[in-house]
């Protein structure tokens, strides 16, 4: 049953591979959408067998790899955790598959498209049900191959050629660490299944790595290594440029890979490691301190933005944040509940953001939109509703979670946390800064589109819209439906022993009992930021002005997103590119070509030439020769 | 009689033949009765261990030899006749089709 | 003088003679079978037919040693290396052992047996396959010889048997429909 769950997306991809051009789109579309359904369906019924009964289990597929006490099965990890993930992924994966039959009706791969979908759900499941390392690291791949292919879908675009590759890359870096990591692991444990690292966690409490006469704290070493690898998945501050660039790809691309599922990977990995990260108190600070950074520097850049999906991407990164910090805190169930809730309204929001576009036809500058609240009513709805989640409304989704980690991070004893806390309540402040600026700027104010653009403007075709509703109701409810999963008195219950909750019931008596102020504070910020964003953009189009004029260096600053690509183009690039040029010029070229293979095929020519021009072809030569070997020999022989 | 003058008379001959074969520059027939001296040479070797350890077998050696150079010298002498028809000339110096 | 003589006739005279001188010393290191077979097989018929090669050939006897003195010297040295060589080698000779295989040249004459007698005895019984190849490869080198000089001459009118029996009378006579006024 559960392994159905988890391979259901592989058969729709091979479904579609093998039928594309064979039979008629409209039937694999439907076969495609009732199997993902029945998916989403059993993942459903999984979920709340598993909540009830906590039965933990593995289910042992087959054997990869033995190599001495090297084991490594492919199996199904079958707990709370995986259950979880399974569910978020497949609901959104199914919604998604959906409303792609809707939005990429007119494209001519489309059954490509549903079938790289169902791969990469695929590779999401292998990877949140993994039981071992090494195939987490199969599904870590996948997903990102799979992302890679989809961001470049419209390969004809050349811009989005190129985000792929960066994409690729850029997840290259963080896939070294993480592989380092694993590799770290093995070396301390001597295996990579995680139920026996987290047996083994305690024992390790005091190795240490010698490297070049340093002493590394061996867990330290791991979970930093392991981090780095989800700043390049979960797209944190430093190798965060890819995710903007990634929305050159098709919206639903967008919403399933680049907002639900797989950069939610990284934090769903260090919430799997959470008994190693937990040993090491400065992977922690590390950790929550990237958070920190990225989710300020994410939400401030994404003020400036113009592009519509940009705009969601930024916000994407800096909820994202919100987990890391959550992580760092020890709040490993929130960060876990945030996922969940970021998962359904972020999607629904690139969805609507998808619907936007297509009303405007393909028109993605939020600057030549506006007044559109009465020409597409139900997206407007859709939209804000994800909105308000976001920016965490009270009862709507992020409500819950958003303010859960705030909260938490307010009585966390780390000397820093107070700054991030700082840093955590302005951002609120940012987040609805930035989001009602895109609602005003989309569906309010003046229509600057063109005529054309204006005249064709039209709600999206039900099969668009039905998914989003779901999604929306998703998006409201899931923080009152799994409040109680994910914090709390159950969540003990809930999680078992999957992830590492010490103080958690603790706290949640500390959080009941926060002050007032704290506890609306945020809600606060959220006001705030709609009023500035109100005066800003709507009424006060000279303050906007004003503020552009007064604070330019600051805006730029931000519209350029701190500059970090150009910094990296500078810094990194550059010289890589110059060093490569080099070493290409030099040792490339000039050593191993010309001493490899230029330098024996000419060698072998000269040796050839010589040797030809032995062939004399006159006998007496040849005579010559052999009576000069003769001689040779018998004077080898007569001095030996 | 000592084997050492079979020896030595054999090796003066064998050399004999083999300067033959690469001084000459104009004339095949030369070369081809050069190599007949050198299987001479060997044949006079063959009769002096013979006749040195009382044993007949090298005689049939000897024996088995004529019958090889025989052989040889009628093929090669065809092969000079036709040789000499196509190029008029059995000059060594002209055959160098095998040049490399 | 075999090689060293202008014209290639005496070349072959000057062969002659060493075969000749190469038999005398067979016959004395008792193998008259094999001294007349060299007189016999090499005067007779290899050497008689290296005269009939030159003499057919007619070759150009001023410029056939052109070029010889040349390569004289050089020649010269390499050959009295290895021929000082070989003789140092052969003078310290090991002394060799009687050999042990039954053919036992004294023996054999004891016996009441002629040389060639002998000869025969062992080439037919111990050496008859080698005896049988070698007669193998006389033949080849007969075909062979034959096959390379043989050269078909279309001059002269001969009989050919299988176009004659093929003929019949339906192919003797061709009928050729000319048309008038063409």
């Amino acid at each position: 049953m559960f392994s159905l769950s988890v391979f259901i997306p592989l058969i729709c991809y091979f479904f579609c591979i093998f039928f594309n051009k064979r039979i008629a789109e409209i039937k694999i579309e439907i076969v495609i959408s009732a199997l993902m359904i029945l998916a989403s369906l059993i993942s459903i019924y999984v979920f709340f067998s598993v909540s009830e009964f906590n039965p933990e289990s593995q289910i042992i597929i087959g054997n990869w790899l033995s190599s001495g006490s090297f084991l490594i099965d492919w199996s199904l990890n079958f707990n709370s955790l995986s259950v979880l993930m399974v569910l978020v992924v497949n609901v959104v994966s199914t919604i998604v598959h959906i409303y792609s039959i809707g939005y990429m009706h007119n494209d001519p791969k489309k059954i490509i498209f549903l079938g790289y979908l169902g791969l990469f759900t695929f590779f999401m499941l292998i990877l949140v049900t993994s039981s071992n390392l090494i195939q987490l690291f199969l599904g870590w791949e996948g997903v990102g191959l799979t992302s890679y292919l989809l961001i470049g879908f419209w390969n004809f675009k050349d811009v989005a050629n190129k985000a792929a590759l960066k994409a690729f890359v850029v997840n290259r870096i963080g896939d070294f660490g993480f592989l380092l990591g694993i590799f770290a692991i093995f070396f301390i444990f001597g295996t990579v299944n995680f139920n026996e690292i987290f047996i083994l966690v305690e024992s390790q409490e005091d190795t240490f790595f010698k490297f070049l006469g340093f002493n590394f704290h061996a867990l330290t070493l791991i979970s930093v290594l392991l981090f780095i690898g989800c700043m390049g998945k979960s797209a944190q501050f430093g190798l965060h440029t890819w995710l903007p660039d990634a929305m050159e790809g098709p919206t639903p691309v967008s919403a399933l890979i680049h907002a639900a599922t797989m950069v939610t990977a990284g934090v769903f990995l260090l919430v799997l490691m959470s008994p190693i990260i937990e040993q090491s108190e400065f992977a922690q600070k590390l950790i929550m301190i990237i958070g920190a950074l990225t989710s300020l520097f994410a939400a401030s850049v994404a003020i400036t933005q113009d592009d519509i999906k940009r705009i969601i991407a930024y916000s994407t990164c800096s909820q994202l944040g919100y987990m890391f910090v959550a992580i760092g805190c020890s709040a490993y169930g929130v960060a876990m509940f945030h996922l969940v809730t970021h998962a359904f309204f972020k999607a629904l929001l690139f969805l609507g953001a998808g619907s936007v576009i297509h009303a405007m036809s393909d028109e993605q500058n939020i600057k030549k939109m506006g007044a559109l609240y009465n020409k597409i009513p139900v997206t407007y709805m859709l939209m804000l509703i994800g909105t308000f989640s976001l920016v965490g409304l009270p009862f709507f989704s992020a409500y819950y979670s958003k303010d859960l980690i705030l909260e938490i991070l307010y009585l966390d004893d780390f000397d820093i946390s107070i700054y991030v806390y700082i840093i955590g309540i302005i951002v609120v402040f940012f987040t609805s800064f930035y989001s009602f600026r895109l609602l005003i700027y989309v569906f309010h104010g003046e229509s600057k589109s063109d005529e054309r653009v204006a005249a064709h403007i039209h709600e999206s075709p039900g099969i668009m819209i039905y998914p989003l509703l779901i999604l929306s109701f998703f998006s409201i409810f899931s923080g009152l439906l799994f409040k109680n999963y994910f914090f709390g008195f159950e969540s003990l219950s809930f999680w078992g022993n999957t992830i590492y909750n010490i103080f958690e019931s603790d706290i949640s008596y500390a959080v009941n009992e926060l002050p007032l102020s704290i506890k609306k504070l945020p809600f606060m910020m959220i006001i705030l930021g709609f009023l500035a964003s109100l005066a800003v953009c709507r009424y006060l189009t000279k303050l906007n002005l004003y503020l552009k004029h007064k604070l330019g260096f600051l805006y730029t600053f931000l519209k350029n997103k701190w500059y970090v690509d150009e910094f990296y183009d500078f810094f990194v690039i550059k010289p890589t590119k110059f060093i490569g040029y080099g070493f290409w010029k030099s040792i490339d070229k000039e050593l191993i070509d010309n001493i490899g293979p230029n330098g024996v095929s000419k060698l072998i020519k000269k040796f050839g030439i010589f040797v030809s021009s032995l062939q004399t072809g006159y006998l007496y030569h040849y005579a010559l020769t052999i009576i000069i070997g003769l001689t040779i020999f018998i004077s080898i022989y007569f001095y030996n | 009689m000592n084997i050492l003058f079979y020896l030595i008379l054999s090796s003066i001959i064998f050399s004999i033949g083999l300067l033959g074969i690469f001084i000459n520059r104009k004339n095949i027939i030369t070369i081809l009765m050069s190599i007949e001296l050198m299987l001479l040479a060997v044949n006079i070797n063959f009769i002096g261990f013979s006749n040195h350890l009382n044993d007949l077998s090298g005689q049939i050696f000897a024996l088995f030899i004529l019958v090889v150079a025989a052989a040889e010298a009628a093929v090669g002498l065809a092969i000079l006749t036709i040789f000499f028809k196509r190029s008029g000339s059995i000059s060594v110096d002209e055959i160098n089709k095998m040049r490399g | 003088m075999v090689i060293l003589s202008r014209n290639t006739v005496y070349s072959v005279l000057y062969l002659i003679l060493s075969f000749f001188n190469a038999a005398i010393i067979f016959l004395m290191s008792n193998a008259e079978f094999l001294a007349m077979t060299l007189i016999i097989v090499y005067v007779g018929a290899v050497a008689v037919l290296f005269l009939f090669v030159v003499m057919m050939l007619n070759i150009n006897v001023v410029q056939a040693k052109e070029g010889m003195l040349r390569y004289l010297p050089f020649g010269l040295v390499l050959i009295s290396i290895l021929l000082i060589e070989l003789s140092l080698i052969f003078s310290d000779l090991p002394v060799f052992p009687e050999s042990n295989t039954k053919i036992n040249i004294s023996e054999l004459l004891n016996n009441g047996n002629s040389n060639t007698k002998a000869i025969g005895l062992h080439l037919y019984t111990d050496y008859f396959i080698i005896f049988q190849i070698s007669g193998f490869v006389l033949l080849v080198a007969m075909l062979g010889a034959i096959v390379l000089a043989y050269q078909k001459n279309e001059n002269y009118i001969k009989q050919d048997v299988s176009r004659q029996l093929d003929s019949d009378r339906k192919k003797a006579i061709k009928l050729n429909d000319i048309k008038p006024n063409r």
